[in-house]
């Protein structure tokens, strides 16, 4: 199932899973209508949902994280071992190689999705609901979740695959439904459409085009942020780089290799040795609220934990960072028609909906948190932007806003540094990159030295 | 006006249905409806003026006194309960204002009876070094919480133990107990200077003081400060996600200690306000466990200064009438069962919200409206 | 019917139900007025309460049951014939003259209190509902009763076990006010001269609260007693610190009783139910220990461990002053109630121990004594060094 954010495809997978009830219509299994009256009904009738946030338990270990819920016990004493076997021959028979006595917390984001996999299936689901199962994944990983639907749907398990990378739907479904604001626009057959006919399809527009790739039209500037042997002692490992007023420099990179712990050191929520030059001075071990102030802006990587203060309004969200200065504050005091005025402003200009600024954020479905997040920084027209998976969770449309607007403030002269896992997005914006192995970065290339195949093998560590 | 009302609607049910409980609970036990009435109408003279009683015999201070009793019963909880209130702003749960509360009423006790200043200024440094020692002793569970890592919950119950075991098991019966002729005993340590005495609003008509003015204003600074200052927002904004607050430049741990450090500055200013205004010593024992009832205070006001300030005036009021209660029988603890009640309803207001917005999780309000059109 | 509705539904009814009932209720109270001369005797727990079995309960017995002739059942008051008042008294003030009986008119106010912080409001609500007098029961109630008496020069009060006291400390008298204060150090010789002669090893423990000079008479009166008995025993002394935790009692009387003391007497309030806890246990493991009560009778606790208790009066100084008042007698200033005046004594010896008669004989004999002033009880550390038997 494709679409755009706020489609309606988590709304109509809850309705699946028993969590709304809906208004009106009828839900059918094997050719019976059910009424589900909460989410242990559609479990007892065969309905697994894998939501896109996991619902598990960090300390647990896999076998207990599985039966959570329905223990096995022996005299009314829990049974762990009988948990490990049963989870052990789950695990076994569909294939999934997982240690049902690890800790949750110790695995890789990839092998949690297989536990919540393997915990619908430990349950007797029939019908597996994954909820854009491959946002949070490595390209490896994706591959391999792929491999596993395709297995299931083999075996006679019914697969509801949401996504928006249309190529992957396309490799992954025999069927391919597509809901355009809460519809369905279309149902097409996997293999008789191509990507660009969904893509058009779920934005309702003949202008899908793929998104182009522009260099600097300007030569770029002077150098605006420089990193020099910076080193956590962990995870980076003597990382040196430049980025000019005027280019957007990529990271590139499998997921685990240093990058988001270099993003949290250039942004001052990380110690490290080493120089770091913002605008030719010397920031390393600066606050995060000294370097906003000397021009620094961040868009983070998990945007709940720390782009977004989810209770509050957006309005005030997007206050949060430059909240003390005008239009948002005057002395000590909020400024508040100021903020509301310029909130509304920024919701109407990067098409932030529903338009209220009064609305708590968190109700925001995660597009238009992530155009929140981008329209504050950007807003504050920082001369050093660092910007960590702008794009990941969201819809095409938006993923072609969010570029042009990243090249329209280079091109007003900002230094951006990009980090992205997504290798398409690095190579469509950057006009310089390196790749990430292991905490080192390798030496920079240039536009024209940009190579798909050469880069997929630095960011395997090959050089 | 009327979000402001569907927000306090949770609180208010609870009251009244904790009320009603009790009232119902009442008659049953007695089999007698009337007594019930009778026992709340004595609940409200005693709260807020003995009408009947001053149409019947013209003397003021039938009714001016109840206004004295709840008033400085409401001075402490809201005090107590904003201590509360605070510290919650920042995410952190403050058990310890009873800890806090008894270091400041010790440092106004002893500034009111040992140091000599003019009666303008002296409950003004009394109440003020309440203050201070209630905010360095609230500090201390903020350092070990950013420091350290220690649980403020854990940390704020210990400090309260250590607070009541150094000072009223130890100080007060021991080296501050105050000095007697002979085998006389006083309870307590020695008697506050009259210089140091809050000023009572009535003179003699009321035990009212400046304590509740003090304690109101405060109520309205507070809120001014969350809502309406820059600093405010920012201490929200790390109690609502601390995370995203640090990546936008807030100083999280600064604002971590000044704000611990106010909630134990405003449960400390409870206890110069209970010495100074009505004790005029620490007394064997610091009076009710206000610092404890703060947390329930500022629960049913949802941790809002107005909210804390409506709740706390209401049960100063509930408690001071409660005690005439006892003319017709009632048990002495009867105010704590109402207000226990109301906490427990409001803790549940999760269950409230259900009722109320009469379908729970609803699919968000654009995708049914998408359904319909 | 929705859930907003019908909330809103029953907060109605409630209050339909409310409405009338106020109404009635108007009614009720003016037809309850009562004819003749009513005297509103008004009464203030300290924090301990009704129910301590202790010192409250002694004050409350004095102006429930004897002065008013009325029995408190939990709800509220049922009447008592005079037979059944007088089965309540001991034997000594059953044969007092005038008898102790039901004063007319006597009306009952009891508010107890929650905090030291409603010492003062509750006087005050007993003066605004025209109490007559209005009793403070213990020393914590001190200040309040000074602040009370002050602003309501018409009531007349009684405060029970302190003098009024100045801010330096000094004793000083109101118009109004009645202070008793009882000897303890007279009551605590006469157990501490039980004590030593019903010893068999001459090692006694007391076991005090807090240390704080009302409970150093007791001390100091109980030592006395017991060397004037046997000078050569030893007095085991410790506190606890406290005068509500049964549990510090238990251990510190626990130790005591490991130490070899055989009769212990405490002065500590609630813990001292903890005292006679361990003395009971230390019975039941056989061994041939005693423990002397305090204030009340506390007999009862354990019948067979406590010896005898020494009791204060507060029920006979609580019911006096009710009987003065209404005879238009009332007198203010401060009263010590020692033996002579019936104040302290000591509680009726109910077990049997080796030359019973003998002991009880000496004991009466030391409190002729000490009623005819040839033996003067210390009352302080002080005095107690100097005192001679």
């Amino acid at each position: 199932m494709v679409g755009e954010n706020g489609a309606g495809k988590s709304t109509l997978m809850n309705v699946l899973s028993g969590l709304y009830r809906p208004d009106a219509g009828e839900v059918w299994i094997d050719g019976t209508q059910v009424h589900f009256r909460g989410p242990g009904d559609a479990i007892r009738r065969g309905i697994g949902m894998v939501h896109q946030h996991f619902m598990l338990v960090p300390p647990l270990t896999v076998a207990e994280n599985v039966v959570l819920g329905r223990e096995p016990t022996r005299r009314g004493l829990l049974d762990l071992e009988a948990a490990v076997d049963q989870v052990g021959e789950t695990c076994r028979r569909f294939g999934f190689k997982l240690d049902p006595r690890a800790r949750v917390e110790d695995l890789s984001v990839g092998s949690q999705q297989k536990v919540e996999i393997v915990k619908a299936l430990h349950r007797g689901a029939q019908v597996l609901i994954l909820d854009e199962p491959t946002a949070v994944l490595t390209p490896q990983e994706a591959d391999e979740l792929v491999a596993v639907t395709r297995s299931l749907a083999a075996d006679g398990h019914t697969v509801v695959f949401i996504s928006h990378k249309l190529r992957e739907v396309l490799s992954v479904a025999e069927r391919i439904v597509v809901l355009r604001r809460g519809r369905k626009a279309a149902e097409v057959r996997a293999s008789e459409t191509t990507a660009e006919a969904l893509a058009e399809l779920m934005v309702g527009e003949s202008n899908a085009a793929k998104v182009a790739s522009q260099g600097a039209r300007a030569p770029a500037g002077p150098v605006a942020l420089r990193g020099e042997a910076i080193d956590d002692g962990v995870a980076v490992h003597g990382v040196s780089f430049t980025v000019r007023a005027g280019e957007i420099v990529g990271i590139a990179g499998v997921d685990g290799n240093g990058q988001r712990e270099l993003a949290e050191i250039l942004t001052g929520l990380r110690p490290a040795s080493g120089s770091l030059r913002l605008m030719d001075t010397e920031v390393l071990g600066a606050s995060p609220g000294e370097l906003r102030a000397r021009g620094l802006g961040h868009v983070p990587e998990d945007r709940l934990l720390r782009a977004i203060v989810g209770p509050m309004s957006v309005e005030e969200n997007l206050a949060l960072g430059r909240h003390g200065r005008p239009p948002f504050a005057r002395g000590p005091f909020i400024d508040f028609s100021g903020r509301r005025a310029h909130a509304a402003s920024l919701l109407e200009s990067w098409d932030v909906r529903p338009r209220d600024p009064s609305q708590r954020i968190a109700a925001l479905s995660g597009g238009n948190q992530q155009k929140a997040v981008l329209a504050r920084e950007l807003d504050a027209d920082p001369k050093v932007l660092v910007v960590v998976q702008p794009t990941r969770g969201l819809d095409i449309a938006a993923v072609r806003s969010v570029h042009e607007r990243l090249r329209a403030h280079r091109d007003r002269g900002a230094a951006i540094l990009l980090v992205s896992l997504d290798l398409d997005e690095v190579l469509a914006l950057s006009d310089r990159l390196y790749v990430i192995f292991g905490g080192r970065l390798s030496v920079e290339l240039a536009r024209e030295d940009f190579d798909e195949r050469r880069i997929g093998r630095m960011m395997l560590g090959a050089t | 006006m009327k979000r402001v009302f569907h927000g306090a609607l949770p609180s208010l049910l609870s009251i009244a249905l904790a009320l009603a409980i009790c009232f119902v609970a009442l008659a049953l036990s007695r089999s007698d409806v009337h007594l019930a009435t009778d026992a709340y109408a004595q609940m409200i003279f005693g709260g807020v003026g003995d009408f009947p009683s001053f149409t019947e015999s013209g003397r003021w201070g039938v009714l001016t006194r109840p206004w004295g009793e709840s008033t400085s019963r409401a001075a402490l909880l809201l005090l107590t309960g904003l201590s509360v209130a605070v510290a919650f702003s920042v995410g952190l749960f403050n058990i310890g204002a009873q800890g806090q509360m008894t270091v400041g009423a010790l440092l106004a006790a002893v500034v009111g009876a040992h140091v000599s200043l003019p009666a303008g200024i002296h409950p003004l440094v009394g109440l003020l070094c309440a203050a201070l020692a209630g905010a360095a002793y609230g500090s201390i569970a903020a350092v070990l919480k950013v420091r350290r890592g220690v649980h403020e919950v854990i940390s704020t119950i210990m400090l309260n133990w250590i607070a009541v075991n150094l000072i009223e098991n130890w100080l007060v019966t021991g080296p501050l107990r105050a000095h007697s002729e002979g085998t006389v005993s006083i309870a307590g340590t020695d008697q506050i200077l009259p210089t140091a005495e809050l000023p009572r609003l009535l003179s003699d008509g009321s035990r009212i003081h400046l304590g509740f003015p003090i304690a109101v204003l405060i109520a309205l600074a507070l809120w001014a400060w969350l809502s309406r200052l820059r600093h405010g927002f920012e201490t929200r904004a790390v109690g609502l996600g601390p995370e995203a607050a640090r990546t936008a430049g807030i100083p999280v741990e600064r604002r971590i200690y000044q704000a611990m450090a106010l909630s134990g500055a405003l449960a400390g200013l409870a206890g110069g306000v209970l010495v100074l205004g009505t004790e005029f010593r620490f007394p064997a024992v610091l009076g009710a466990p206000y610092g404890f009832d703060g947390i329930a205070i500022a629960l049913i006001g949802q941790n809002h200064p107005i909210g804390v300030a409506v709740s706390a005036l209401f049960f100063g009021i509930l408690r001071a009438g409660g005690t005439r209660m006892q003319l017709l029988g009632v048990h002495k603890s009867f105010p704590e069962l109402i207000q226990g009640l109301a906490l427990l309803f409001v803790a549940a207001r999760y269950v409230w919200r259900k009722l109320l917005s009469g379908r729970a999780a609803r699919p968000s309000p654009r995708s049914s409206e998408v359904q319909r059109a | 019917m929705t859930p907003t509705r019908s909330i809103l539904f029953y907060t109605a009814a409630a209050a339909l139900i409310l409405i009338p009932g106020c109404k009635k209720s108007e009614e009720r109270s003016a037809s309850e007025k009562p004819a003749g001369t009513v005297l509103k005797v008004g009464i203030v727990t300290d924090v301990g309460g009704r129910g301590d079995q202790s010192f409250n309960d002694s004050a409350l017995r004095g102006l429930e049951l004897w002065a008013a002739g009325k029995k408190y059942t939990g709800t509220g008051y049922v009447d008592t014939t005079p037979a059944e008042v007088k089965a309540t008294l001991p034997p000594d003030l059953a044969a007092r003259t005038p008898p102790i009986e039901k004063l007319p008119g006597v009306t009952p106010l009891v508010l107890q209190s929650r905090a030291q912080e409603d010492y003062e409001p509750n006087l005050q609500l007993l003066a605004d509902q025209g109490a007559g007098l209005i009793i403070g029961t213990g020393f914590m109630l001190e200040n309040a009763i000074e602040a009370a008496a002050k602003r309501n020069p018409d009531s007349k009060f009684l405060l029970i076990d302190s003098p009024l006291l100045d801010a330096a400390g000094k004793p000083f008298t109101l118009p109004n006010v009645r202070t008793v204060v009882f000897k303890e150090e007279e009551g605590s010789f006469l157990v501490g001269a039980m004590a030593g002669l019903v010893s068999k090893d001459g090692r006694v423990g007391f076991v005090g609260g807090m240390e704080i000079p009302l409970i150093k008479k007791f001390e100091a009166g109980f030592k006395a007693g017991v060397r004037t008995t046997r000078p050569e025993a030893t007095v085991l002394t410790a506190y606890t610190g406290s005068f509500n935790n049964v549990a510090a009692g238990k251990q510190v009387a626990q130790d005591l009783i490991a130490k070899g003391a055989d009769v212990v007497f405490h002065a500590a309030g609630s813990d001292g139910l903890g005292v006679i806890q361990a003395v009971k246990d230390a019975r039941a493991a056989g061994r041939q220990v005693y423990a002397i009560g305090v204030d009340s009778d506390q007999s009862h606790v354990a019948p067979d461990a406590v010896l005898t208790s020494m009791v204060k009066r507060v029920d006979l100084a609580v019911y006096e002053t009710v009987r003065d008042l209404a005879a238009g007698r009332f007198t203010a200033g401060d009263a010590a109630w020692g033996l002579k005046e019936g104040g302290v004594t000591y509680a009726p010896v109910r077990i049997d121990f080796p030359q019973r008669a003998a002991v009880l004989e000496k004991v009466e004999d030391l409190r002729r004594q000490i009623i005819e002033g040839s033996i003067r009880v210390p009352a302080t550390d002080a005095d107690l060094a100097s005192f001679k038997p």
